[in-house]
C-alpha cells in the first residue's frame, strides 16, 4: 500500500489499566481511552483492579479529559459467577462506563437486561472472521476486539461487511494459543485461565521426547515474542481500524505512560505527515526500548505468525530506562517538586523529566532534601524526597534514569 | 440409551470402524478439520446408511473461512445428518447458507444456562445437538439440562484426550524440521512435575493434550439421568492398539476397574465431580492490602521515625476519628487522628480532607505501603 496516503481518520488509542494510578499515567501520556478491570469477573485476577469508588474516580478523570473507561467482564462466567455479576452491572451502568469488553453468551445477555452500557468483544471469544463478527452483532455487540491471528486487512474487511467497529492489538504480550482456547491452567494449576487464574505455562521451558528417539533441545517453544505494530500505522489507518489495544495490565506506570506516548507520537506525527518514517516516529520506536520486554515481531498482523514469532528463552531484553521516581506533588510557593522515589538516585544523577507530551527534559536534581527537609545524599526506595521544581513539570510525569550496565 | 460418537480421520479409521454398531460417526476432512486427514475422494466411498456427521471445527480467520466456504459448497451434504461447527462464524453461516441441522460445540467456556439458551434461540430450532465443556460439574450440567429442550441431544467427551491448547502457529516443526502430521512429541514441564503433554501439529496449527485421559465410561447411567445422550470416544493414533480395549468396555463385555488398570493413560473425570477452579485466586492477591470504598483512605508514603509519616489521601474524607493502620505484614494498629499537618507542615483540619498528601506523627509499626482505614461508625 501506499503508505505516504494522508487521512483524516484518527483511531483511537486504547491503553490498559491495572489501577487508578496507572489509568492516570495512560490517559495523561495520550491514550485516548482505558480498559480496566473491577475486582471480579475479567481474566486479571492477581492485579489491583479497581473498586467501585475507584470506578467513579477514574469515570470522572476520563470525562474531565474527553476520553472513555472499558471495563472488562471477560471471564468465561459459570452460572455462580452470573448471580453476583447483575448487581455489578447495574453500578456500572450507574457509573455510565463507556462500554464493557465481554467474551460469554451470558455475560452479554445479562449487560443488555441490565443495562444500556454498549458491548465490545473480547478477543478471548476469538473473533476471526465477517461471520463470526455477524453473529455478535445479532447479539447486540457494537464492537469486537478480534483474535490476534486477524491480519489488518481482514480486521478491515469486516469493519466494512459488518458495520461493527473493530478493535485490534497493536502492542503487548500475546497468548500463544487462540485466545480463550487455552486451559493449561485449569488442569495442572487447579486455576482456571478464563476465569482470571492464568499460570502463564506457556512462558515455561519444557523438554521433549520424540516418537522417533529423535532428541530434541529444551524449548520455551509455546511462549510468543511481543507484539509491536508501531511501524504498520499507516495500514491500521487505511484499512480504518477504529482502535489500536495495547495489551498489559499487569505491568507498571512507566510501560502505561511510555508505550502510550510512543503510540500517541507516532499516530500523530503520521496523521501530520502522512510519512511514516519521520523522525517522530523513529523517536516513538526507540522510546518502546525504554523498559523491558521480549523480542518484538508484528505477529499476524500482516501475514500468519510463523515459526520466527517464537520467543524461545527465559530472559526479557532488559530496557535501557528505569522509573526513577514520579512527580507526586508540585509545591509552586516553594517551587519544588514532591517525588516517590522507587529507585535510587544522587544529587548528580543524569534524569529524564518525561513530559506528557514532546520531549524529554534532561536534568540533575542538584539538591535533594527528605519529606521532613534533611539533606538527603542517594535517594532510597519507597521514600518521598523534595528537589527543585522542573519546567514544565506535572503531576503523574515519570522521572527515568539510564540504566547503568 | 446413550449414543456414542466415534471421528473418522484416517482411511484406516473408516475401514476399521465403519461397520461398528451404535456409533454415529464424526467425518474428519483435512481441510475442515483440526485432526482431519481425509480428502473428498476418500469420503465418497462412506456408507450413507450409516449416521455421518461432517465436522467442521477448526477456527477460521477471515482468508481461511473462504476457503472452507468454497470446499463445503463442493460437498454432497445430503450424506450427512447433521455439521458440527464450533467457529461462531461457521455457525452463523451454516444457518443462513444450509438446511442441515447444526451441533454446536460449546466445550470452549460456555459455562452458563444464559449463554447456552442465547444460542439456541439464534440458532432458531437448527441445532439438534450441543456439544457441552468437560469442565462443567454434573451438578452444573444438572441444572443447564433441566432447562434445555428435551430434542437437543447432549454430547459430553465421554473418552479421550483433553486438548489443552489449540495454536495456530507451527511450535513443534521449528524444533524438528522432519516434524510430520503423523508424528507426536511429549512435551514435559522443566518448571513443574507435569509431563508427558502429547503435541500434534498439522496444517491448522499445534495442539498440545494433557498428560490423562478424560474417562466418563463408567458414570453412564448418571449422564443418562442428567439428560446426556452421546458421549464422543477419541483415541490417539498413537494409542490406538488400545481401542478394541474402548469399544469392549462400553459394550460391557471387559470389567471398568480391569480395563482402568491397564489402559496406557492415567484416566480421570475432568471437573465432572466438581470445579473449584477459582478458589485459589484469593492466593494471588494480599488480601490485608485489598481496599475497601467505605473505610480506605490511602497509604504511607514514607516514614521517619523522629520526624513523623507521609501518607496519601486518595479520596475525600469526612469526620475521621479512628484511623487502623494495616502493614503489608497484616499486622493492625488503632490510633486517632490528631495533628496533622500539610506539606509545608501547616497544621490542617482533620475534619475533612483533601486527596493530596499529609504528614502525621510516627506510629510504631508503620512502615511504607501500610494501609489506611477509616474506622466504620
Amino acid at each position: 500500500m501506499d503508505k505516504t496516503v494522508n487521512t483524516t481518520f484518527k483511531p483511537e488509542l486504547l491503553a490498559p489499566a491495572g489501577s487508578l494510578e496507572k489509568l492516570k499515567v495512560a490517559l495523561s501520556y495520550g491514550a485516548d481511552a482505558v480498559y480496566l478491570g473491577g475486582q471480579k469477573f475479567g481474566l486479571r485476577a492477581a492485579s489491583e483492579n479497581f473498586t467501585i469508588g475507584e470506578l467513579q474516580e477514574a469515570r470522572e478523570f476520563s470525562k474531565n479529559l474527553g476520553k472513555h473507561i472499558f471495563v472488562v467482564l471477560n471471564g468465561f462466567l459459570h452460572d455462580q459467577d452470573l448471580i453476583e455479576l447483575v448487581d455489578y452491572v447495574k453500578v456500572l451502568n450507574e457509573i455510565k462506563v463507556d462500554a464493557v469488553i465481554v467474551s460469554d453468551l451470558g455475560v452479554l445477555e445479562i449487560v443488555r437486561e441490565y443495562s444500556d452500557i454498549p458491548v465490545h468483544v473480547s478477543t478471548q471469544a476469538s473473533v476471526l472472521n465477517v461471520e463470526s463478527a455477524k453473529f455478535w452483532k445479532d447479539r447486540g455487540a457494537t464492537r469486537v476486539i478480534l483474535g490476534r491471528e486477524s491480519s489488518i486487512k481482514d480486521a478491515g474487511i469486516i469493519k466494512q461487511e459488518t458495520g461493527l467497529e473493530v478493535e485490534l492489538f497493536i502492542h503487548g504480550s500475546m497468548c500463544m494459543a487462540y485466545s480463550g482456547n487455552c486451559v493449561i491452567s485449569n488442569y495442572t494449576a487447579g486455576r482456571d485461565s478464563n476465569r482470571g487464574g492464568c499460570a502463564h505455562s506457556c512462558r515455561f521451558e519444557y523438554s521433549f521426547e520424540g516418537n522417533n528417539n529423535k532428541k530434541i533441545e529444551n524449548s520455551f517453544f509455546m511462549s510468543s515474542k511481543d507484539l509491536n505494530g508501531l511501524q504498520l500505522i499507516p495500514e491500521f489507518i487505511h484499512y480504518e481500524i477504529d482502535s489500536l489495544k495495547i495489551e498489559g495490565r499487569m505491568k507498571g506506570p512507566l510501560y502505561a505512560g511510555t508505550v502510550s506516548k510512543a503510540y500517541r507520537m507516532a499516530i500523530d506525527a503520521f496523521l501530520h505527515t502522512g510519512d511514516i518514517n519521520n523522525d517522530l516516529v523513529t523517536q516513538a520506536f526507540n522510546e518502546l526500548n525504554n523498559f523491558s520486554h521480549r523480542d518484538y515481531s508484528q505477529a499476524s498482523l500482516l501475514n500468519p505468525a510463523g515459526k520466527d514469532s517464537v520467543f524461545d528463552k527465559r530472559d526479557e531484553k532488559d530496557g535501557t530506562t528505569k522509573v526513577a521516581a514520579y512527580v507526586k506533588a508540585i509545591d509552586i510557593d516553594t517551587k519544588h517538586m514532591i517525588l516517590d522515589v522507587r529507585r535510587a538516585f544522587n544529587a548528580e544523577t543524569n534524569l529524564e523529566l518525561v513530559p506528557f507530551e514532546g520531549l524529554a527534559t534532561k536534568f540533575k536534581a542538584k539538591k535533594i532534601v527528605s519529606m521532613f527537609n534533611d539533606r538527603v545524599e542517594r535517594t532510597n526506595p519507597s521514600t518521598l524526597v523534595k528537589i527543585p521544581m522542573i519546567n514544565g513539570a506535572k503531576i503523574g510525569n515519570i522521572i527515568r534514569q539510564e540504566e547503568l550496565c | 440409551m446413550l449414543k456414542y460418537v466415534l471421528p473418522l480421520r484416517t482411511a484406516t479409521d473408516i475401514d476399521k470402524n465403519i461397520s461398528l454398531d451404535s456409533f454415529e460417526f464424526l467425518v474428519c476432512l483435512k481441510d475442515l478439520s483440526r485432526f482431519g486427514s481425509l480428502s473428498f475422494e476418500q469420503i465418497k466411498s462412506l456408507n450413507s446408511n450409516r449416521e455421518l456427521i461432517l465436522n467442521w471445527d477448526i477456527l477460521l480467520t477471515e482468508s481461511k473461512f473462504q476457503i472452507s466456504v468454497d470446499m463445503i459448497k463442493c460437498l454432497d451434504l445430503s450424506s450427512f445428518k447433521s455439521i458440527r461447527v464450533q467457529d461462531l462464524g461457521a455457525f452463523h453461516w451454516v444457518i443462513h447458507n444450509t438446511d442441515l441441522p447444526i451441533e454446536l460445540n460449546l466445550e470452549t467456556g460456555n459455562m452458563n444456562l444464559k449463554g447456552i439458551l442465547s444460542y439456541l434461540e439464534f440458532g432458531k430450532n437448527r441445532v439438534s445437538k450441543l456439544i457441552l465443556s468437560p469442565q462443567l460439574s454434573s451438578k452444573s450440567l444438572s441444572e443447564i439440562l433441566a432447562n434445555i429442550d428435551k430434542k437437543i441431544e447432549i454430547e459430553l467427551l465421554g473418552f479421550g484426550p483433553i486438548l489443552l491448547f489449540y495454536s495456530p502457529r507451527p511450535l513443534v516443526s521449528r524444533l524438528d524440521d522432519e516434524f510430520s502430521d503423523d508424528d507426536f512429541i511429549l512435551a514435559h514441564s522443566e518448571e513443574s512435575s507435569h509431563r508427558n503433554f502429547p503435541i500434534y501439529e498439522n496444517q491448522h496449527g499445534t495442539f498440545m493434550f494433557y498428560s490423562k485421559y478424560q474417562c466418563l465410561l463408567d458414570e453412564t447411567e448418571k449422564l443418562l439421568e442428567l439428560g446426556v445422550t452421546s458421549l464422543r470416544i477419541e483415541i490417539e493414533k498413537r494409542l490406538e492398539d488400545q481401542s478394541q480395549s474402548v469399544f469392549d468396555v462400553i459394550n460391557k463385555e471387559i470389567d471398568f476397574q480391569d480395563f482402568k488398570q491397564h489402559f496406557k493413560q492415567p484416566l480421570i473425570k475432568s471437573f465432572f465431580r466438581s470445579n473449584k477452579s477459582d478458589v485459589l485466586f484469593k492466593k494471588l492477591k494480599n488480601q490485608r492490602l485489598l481496599k475497601n470504598d467505605q473505610t480506605y483512605i490511602g497509604e504511607i508514603l514514607d516514614v521517619n521515625k523522629n520526624k513523623g509519616m507521609a501518607f496519601e489521601v486518595k479520596y475525600h474524607k469526612d469526620n475521621i476519628q479512628d484511623i487502623q493502620f494495616i502493614t503489608p505484614e497484616g499486622k493492625t494498629i488503632s490510633k486517632p487522628l490528631k495533628s496533622l499537618k500539610n506539606i509545608n507542615f501547616e497544621y490542617v483540619d482533620t475534619d475533612s480532607l483533601s486527596p493530596g498528601i499529609y504528614i502525621m506523627p510516627y506510629v510504631k509499626g508503620c512502615v511504607p505501603k501500610t494501609v489506611l482505614l477509616s474506622s466504620l461508625n
